[in-house]
């Protein structure tokens, strides 16, 4: 799973948003780091819908601009999950060696 | 409010297949328009590479939906071509190594993939253009 669509499914982890409200989110969830162009995140919503990881939910008009809200499906959740944990996994390799480093520095 | 913007960005994703865009043009136009700074008149730099990309992408994917043969019927010819090229190369008895007839073929299939992308991106451009000269 790439970076931007694994920060889209966790924006929509708690409610459904609309566009700009996952580009926020996302911006949000990564520190800034993830910065959705709206070529990419729509790209990225078509595949992630395709693939029944989330779907439009529904469709509002408020002052001439039209904001269609996506949510995660039960199998976008579980996919969600399992690349956390995959990740988290990953990811301890490296902090269980650097935290015997940082208590043993000749470790370090 | 900015509707010279919203016509920029309408434009914009004319790269865009047309049944996506009477589907979800609406949405990312208000996208657009949600993101921009309070004074800004041009689309940004990034938004537009984003949107050319994009509505690039979107066609690709499109055409491999919904001809995927067509991408296996290509291959097949370039085999073929391969074949003969060999076979030629033989039967004139030259010194006519293999790599050449390779590097023919993958010349031919790069420059196959370069005229599809060219194509798409001159219908594009071509519409962005014919799109301005109309204000």
């Amino acid at each position: 799973m790439s970076e931007p669509s694994y920060f889209i499914l966790a924006a929509l982890l708690d409610d459904p948003l609309h566009g700009y409200g996952i580009i926020k989110k996302t911006a949000e969830l990564s520190d800034g780091r993830i910065q959705l162009a709206a070529g990419t995140l729509y790209g990225a919503l078509d595949r992630l819908a395709e693939e029944g990881l989330l779907l439009a939910d529904r469709e509002e008009v408020v002052e001439g601009r039209t904001r269609r809200y996506y949510r995660l499906t039960d199998r976008g959740s579980h996919a969600l999950h399992r690349e956390a944990a995959r990740m988290e996994q990953a990811a301890r390799i490296v902090t269980r060696r650097s935290g015997l480093a940082a208590t043993n520095p000749n470790l370090a | 409010m900015n509707g010279r913007l919203r016509r920029r960005y309408e434009r914009l994703l004319f790269t865009y297949p047309s049944a996506y865009r009477a589907a979800h043009g609406a949405e990312i136009i208000s996208t657009l328009l949600d993101a921009v700074r309070p004074d800004q008149q041009l689309p940004s730099p990034r938004e537009t590479t984003s949107l050319l990309l994009g509505g690039l992408r979107m066609r690709a994917r499109q055409a491999a939906k919904e001809s995927p043969s067509r991408m296996w019927t290509d291959g097949l010819h370039l085999g073929v071509l391969l074949i003969v090229l060999v076979n030629l190369s033989h039967a004139l008895e030259m010194p006519f190594p293999l790599w050449i007839a390779l590097v023919a073929v993958g010349a031919l299939a790069v420059g196959a993939l370069a005229m599809g992308a060219l194509a798409i991106g001159a219908l594009a451009i071509g519409r962005l253009v014919i799109g301005r000269s109309r204000i």
